[in-house]
């Protein structure tokens, strides 16, 4: 990890990222897309948030799919 | 002929079926199955991407918009409050619906319903602006308590999730339908064929929910177009007033001026 860079856990595995990178520009560096909701640290962000809101070193990000149920 | 109409939180639907997403031998097998069911609600749930499986919901998600059916999200799996309020929160925000199929089990094996964690979310939910679907089970106290918080709704079990049993306890089930006579009450889980579906229709409940009973049957497609007119039928024959039973036969055939060889006083 370089120095500006900052670690966090992504979809349960750890992974180094650019320091004060925002949730749009995350998303779009690890090519997620389709039906998708986007959580940080067990709270949802809103996608009118993504390009404001920073990810800080240590969060817990979790992209949430729709699956089958019943 | 086709029953009547009913209304779900405002939302006026044809179709007493409510069908899940799941379980189906192929996603061809799975659309092919709904379509047949003219189910106009499918269940549908969400889950964490795992790190190699990016985007793996796309293509399901794909089949369900062509669907165009109203969705309902579960929170399936979730065994406390705090998971399912979570849970909840999640799926409104990812299928942009505040309609929410509330599961909150207490028990692993028969998957029943903890009531205790079952009211505590249901409130928290109904506060959050969610219409709550309690998935619960038949006792009647908590299920007026789930209607004093607010619930339009309410889902009692037939049977355990998956078993196929049918109507464990038919008295508890009437006793619901006339203890709540103005609640929408559909039975859910526990249905193994029509005929299941059919007794539950005729106890006066508004609609049925069920998957694998359909998704597990060795034709789905063929099963789908059984239980959509047996829940038809059903809903039929309570709307018609089904006849008292009596304990004494009744001739159905008139009696009047029979021959006096045939009269038996």
């Amino acid at each position: 990890m370089t120095s500006n860079q900052q670690q966090i856990e992504f979809n349960g595995q750890t992974l180094a990222i650019e320091s004060s990178q925002t949730v749009s520009a995350f998303l779009e560096s690890q090519s997620v897309a389709g039906r998708f909701i986007v959580v940080i640290n067990d709270e949802v962000i809103p996608k009118a948030n993504w390009d404001q809101h920073a990810i800080q070193a240590g969060d817990q990000i979790e992209i949430m799919s729709p699956i089958s149920g019943g | 002929m086709k029953a009547s109409n009913w209304t779900v939180y405002g939302q006026e639907l044809g179709s007493r079926l409510f069908i899940g997403t799941a379980l189906y031998p192929s996603p061809k097998v799975m659309v092919d199955a709904i379509r047949a069911s003219r189910a106009e609600v499918i269940t549908v749930s969400l889950r964490r991407q795992s790190a190699n499986q990016a985007n793996s919901g796309e293509q399901f998600w794909q089949m369900i918009e062509d669907l165009n059916c109203h969705l309902l999200p579960n929170t399936a799996g979730c065994y406390s409050v705090k998971e399912a309020v979570k849970t909840a929160h999640m799926a409104r925000e990812l299928f942009d619906t505040d309609w929410v199929k509330l599961e909150v089990m207490g028990d692993s094996y028969n998957l029943q319903p903890d009531p205790f964690a079952l009211v505590e979310a249901t409130k928290i939910l109904i506060e959050d602006g969610f219409k709550v679907f309690p998935y619960t089970t038949d006792d009647l106290v908590l299920c007026q308590k789930l209607a004093e918080l607010g619930c339009e709704v309410l889902m009692p079990w037939g049977a355990p999730i998956g078993t196929g049993q049918g109507l464990l306890n038919p008295y508890a089930l009437k006793t619901l339908r006339e203890r709540l006579p103005e609640l929408t009450l559909l039975v859910d889980a526990g249905i193994g064929k029509p005929s299941d579906a059919v007794q539950a229709m005729e106890l006066g409940f508004d609609g049925i929910l069920l998957n694998t009973a359909i998704a597990e049957a060795l034709e789905p497609e063929t099963m789908a177009y059984a239980f959509a007119d047996a829940i038809n039928a059903g809903r039929l024959a309570y709307e018609a007033g089904i006849m008292p039973k009596r304990d004494n036969a009744k001739p159905s055939t008139p009696t009047l001026d029979q021959p006096i060889w045939q009269q038996h006083g």
